[in-house]
């Protein structure tokens, strides 16, 4: 049974290097042993500060638990979490070992969300109701409402009441009813006639600081722990009571080591980010070129001559100068076209996460290049030969705002942003620049997650990518990897399904320890009218599958929506990392239409509805909430015409979703962005094709929004 | 043995992609031993050299002959926190502010000798409004700073502060192994965000000879001599 997931291996670096991050703010609340704000192994009413993140890790006895806990907004918090629980079966097994009493240790997915309803006052407390495995297969199901009240500055009480799991020691009575018995089918579906029914009990306890680093926790649980203690015995559970001390080693770490029920020592770790800030504070990166002003046309008219425009080769020679100047951006300059006192350039950007940076740049490489008669900067970034915005600035602003105090805003001001349309007439094309060839090596690893026979697989090697631009917009690239640590290990069988095997079976392709082509297509990118594009890629266009894919996308520069549609023919690849078709023969068609709606507070929705890969019929909805600075974390969720029986364990298709700019830990601008795609369990329905460099993705940031968001950058 | 291939792959991870697009970082500079007694703190030395070695002070005062026969104005520039210690060249004029550069790209910008932006730092100071060089010179009374800077989600952040000037007196400094002689003036700050010093040496023709001047929030001040006019 592959009842595995695979995701890029970045998190655990990253957090890592975040642990060593100077302090940026006071942390608010700590996540408990289940990595929700809380006191040991009860929850609180505590919250984490406003989008952070926190990634926890929590022992004691056989219970191990990892779990990632973001808050959504500053009252609303979820929580996603892996737990494992060893000895499941030493009470049984010996003697009998047949089926489901074979393994040694039980592992369970739980999704958590809590909300704070009353935040704290002078003399209320804060108060949060709270769901535990919500979705899940229910043994972790509990829910609570919960109070924590500061008392002077170091010490806070919390008292709350649980149901559920969280109601199973020391009840008081059913105060909502009893509790139905859980029909979780294949698990993943909402149990709501369960929440806060049947027997609630009181759990509550003491925080104390003793120091900024030190604190001493008590509580009494509410947990019985029936199922690990009492009916499998995998820990003896003497007493309601855990004590615990922490140590904060600075905002980013935490440490706590905990006795609990009186039994069992626990220790817990937990990495805390802000995706909001970057650790290093600004961006580095080379300083950029002075503006250099030009000679009043009082003091010298000579310079403002326009006569070099009849000069044939005047715009290719300035294309040079440009490319010279930007050289050590990384940038170069695609076109440039100039009509009376106006310039047009047109870059393609490598580099600079910010695109208001990298047109910065490009504004003052024009200052520097181009003649004085030159007064109006149009500035237009391009990417696979597609234009998004056209950014128009004066040059008399840019020389006269360099060093003005806030120049940023007060440019802004000055700036217009609008759709790129076409190139000015007489527009010179860089000839040098194409055909291109680039390539690159470098690191590369996956993990494999939650396959029961190994939660914690992964794979290092190397990457080669490879591409050849015949002209703008018209690319052929590719991917091949190479494990150098072995490919992973499947063990078991394949779980019966009634769907074709297209994700099911993903682990397969990562087993190879040879060479395997990641991706190798053709692309033609074409701007279909202003603010419309179009792509269409054949080839291998991701790991399992190869074939045609053809997209469209409607992306009004001002606005803050946007439409695409996109068709594939695809079958499905070998798992062998070669050219082959042959194992599965399989054949789709599948495509989606799409809407992109920005709701400019800091959250996007999108909307897909088509034909999933399975030939499945439905929609996925994903909420994001996204930073300035390039990070984006949401979750999504996919309902299609599979029923759950047939979708099996987790009976649809949701996950969590992460983009993650590299530029966030390196502190030096890059445009890589990592995507952590975080799901319970992987599975066959609502699985859609995975395309490299979409529209939306080619576009990323060269809209009037994108370049707005990061317009501080611009003088950067 | 899990932890041994995850601190394998977490340093696989911090190795940069090399590829066909390479980086041009310019050229360093061969001045270790200068930087190292500028930088270096006594806690955390960059370079372990000895001022008063005559071999050391012979190597200085050859390196300056050096940079006074190139004909370049030189500005040397550190920041302890950054491990930042080099020399800047101009750059650029635009209006009344100097662009100084290094030779990786990191640049600050002066107005008469008083710090207004950097560049290429990270942590840069992005616009500032200040008190003018002649004010400063004058040692008393109260000026108003205001710093520009972009946040970890470059976001726009903007810190006030309310300055007072006192006069310290002549002093001899010494740069890069020339005798100064200059009066120092102290430029002390305060503000909601916290409070800071900004020190002044001007020399006998009003020049600052010598800074030490506020950059960015947690980095230490921005230490400045003018080697060659």
């Amino acid at each position: 049974m592959t009842r595995a997931l695979i995701v890029t291996a970045k998190l655990v670096a990253l957090a890592t290097v975040l642990a060593a991050s100077p302090a940026t703010a006071q942390m608010s609340a700590a996540p408990n042993l289940s990595g929700v704000a809380g006191l040991i192994d009860m929850p609180s009413a505590g919250a984490l500060p406003d989008g952070w993140m926190g990634l926890t890790h929590g022992q004691f006895g056989p219970i191990s638990r990892n779990a990632l806990t973001y808050q959504i907004t500053p009252r609303l918090s979820g929580s996603f979490r892996y737990i494992g629980i060893r000895k499941w079966n030493d009470r049984f097994c010996p003697p009998d070992c047949a089926g489901a009493n074979g393994f040694d240790t039980y592992y369970d997915r739980n999704f958590d969300l809590s909300y704070r309803l009353l935040n704290e006052g002078t003399y209320l407390p804060a108060v949060t109701i709270g769901l535990q495995d919500f979705v899940g297969t229910g043994l972790n199901m509990g829910e609570y409402i919960v109070a924590t009240k500061s008392i002077g500055p170091r010490l806070r009480v919390t008292a709350g009441l649980g149901f559920g799991r969280l109601g199973s020691y020391g009840g008081i009575g059913s105060p909502f009813g009893e509790r139905p018995d859980i029909d979780f089918g294949r698990g993943g579906l909402v149990n709501f006639q369960q929440w806060f029914r049947g027997p609630a009990a009181p759990f509550g306890g003491l925080e104390y600081q003793i120091s900024d680093k030190w604190s001493v926790k008590a509580e009494y649980s509410s947990d019985a722990y029936d199922m690990e203690s009492r009916r499998r015995g995998t820990f003896d559970r003497r007493t309601p009571y855990n004590f615990g001390v922490e140590y904060q080693r600075n905002p980013h770490m935490r440490l706590g080591a905990y006795a609990l029920h009186g039994s069992e020592i626990g220790v817990s770790l937990t990495i805390l980010i802000n995706p909001d800030q970057r650790p290093a504070g600004g961006m580095g990166g080379v300083g950029p070129t002075p503006i250099k002003p030009r000679l009043s046309f009082a003091s010298s008219p000579g310079l403002y001559t326009t006569s070099w425009l009849t000069q044939p080769d005047a715009r290719a020679v300035l294309i040079r100068s440009l490319n010279v100047n930007l050289k050590r951006e990384k940038i170069v300059v695609e076109s440039l076209g100039v009509t009376g006192d106006r310039a047009q350039v047109r870059f393609r950007n490598a580099v600079y996460d910010a695109s208001a940076q990298a047109v910065g740049r490009v504004a003052r490489a024009m200052a520097l290049s181009l003649p004085a008669s030159i007064e109006t900067f149009e500035i237009v970034p391009v990417s696979n030969g597609l234009a998004g915005a056209k950014v128009t600035v004066q040059r008399r602003d840019l020389e006269r705002l360099e060093f003005a105090p806030d120049g940023g805003a007060l440019l802004r001001a000055q700036t217009t942003i609008s759709p790129a349309g076409p190139p000015l007439p007489d527009t010179t094309r860089n000839q040098e620049l194409y055909p291109k060839f680039s390539w690159s090596v470098g690191p590369w690893a996956q993990t494999m997650l939650f396959n029961p026979d190994e939660p914690f697989q992964l794979i290092a090697g190397a990457e080669l990518k490879a591409r050849y631009e015949f002209a703008p917009g018209l690319v052929i690239a590719g991917s091949v990897t190479q494990p150098l640590t072995g490919g992973f290990r499947i063990r078991g069988g394949n779980d019966p399904s009634p769907l074709p095997p297209v994700r099911r079976q993903s682990a397969a392709y990562f087993t190879s320890d040879g060479p395997t082509v990641d991706a190798l297509t053709a692309s033609w990118y074409t701007q279909l009218g202003p603010e419309l594009y179009g792509r269409v890629s054949v080839g291998y266009l991701e790991r399992m599958f190869g074939g045609v894919s053809a997209e469209m996308l409607y992306k009004p520069v001002n606005r803050r929506w946007a439409l695409g549609a996109e068709v594939n023919y695809v079958a499905q690849r070998d798992t062998d990392g070669g050219f082959g078709f042959g194992d599965y023969d399989y054949q789709v068609a599948t495509g989606h239409v799409s809407g992109y709606y920005d709701f400019g507070n800091g959250f996007e929705a999108q909307v897909d509805l088509g034909r999933y890969l399975a030939g499945d019929v439905g929609g996925t909805f994903t909420l994001m909430r996204y930073f300035e600075n390039g990070w984006k974390i949401g979750a999504f969720a996919t309902l299609t015409n599979v029923s759950p029986e047939d979708f099996g364990e987790g009976s649809f298709d949701k996950g969590i979703k992460m983009e993650i700019p590299l530029s966030f830990f390196s502190g030096h601008p890059s445009r890589s962005v990592r995507n952590i795609v975080l799901r319970p369990i992987g599975r066959d329905g609502g699985a859609r094709l995975q395309v490299n460099d979409r529209l939306r993705e080619t576009l990323r940031s060269y809209d009037a929004a994108g370049l707005d968001a990061q317009w501080g950058r611009f003088w950067k | 043995m899990k932890r041994g291939i995850l601190g394998a792959v977490l340093g696989l991870m911090t190795l940069a992609a090399c590829g066909s697009d390479g980086v041009d970082n310019g050229v360093g500079l061969p001045t270790k031993v200068v930087l190292g007694l500028l930088v270096g703190s006594k806690s955390r030395p960059v370079v372990t050299a000895d001022p008063h070695d005559p071999a050391v002070k012979a190597g200085i005062l050859a390196y300056r002959a050096q940079l006074e026969a190139d004909g370049q104005p030189i500005l040397l520039a550190s920041n302890q926190v950054l491990k930042y210690g080099t020399l800047h060249a101009p750059f650029g004029q635009n209006g009344d502010v100097l662009t100084w550069s290094s030779t990786g790209y990191q640049t600050i910008a002066l107005r008469g000798g008083i710090l207004i932006a950097t560049r290429g730092f990270g942590p840069d100071l992005m616009s500032a409004v200040a008190p003018d060089a002649a004010t400063i010179a004058r040692a008393t009374g109260a000026t108003r700073r205001t710093y520009h800077y972009l946040d970890g989600a470059d976001q726009p952040q903007r810190l006030e502060f309310i300055c007072s000037l006192r006069n310290d007196g002549p002093r001899t400094i010494e740069v890069l192994a020339k005798l100064h002689a200059t009066h120092k003036v102290t430029e002390s700050c305060s503000g909601p965000s916290g409070s800071f010093e900004n020190e002044y040496w001007f020399d006998s023709g009003l020049i600052i000879r010598q800074s030490s001047q506020r950059m960015a929030p947690g980095l230490d001040n921005l230490f400045m001599q003018r080697v060659v006019d």
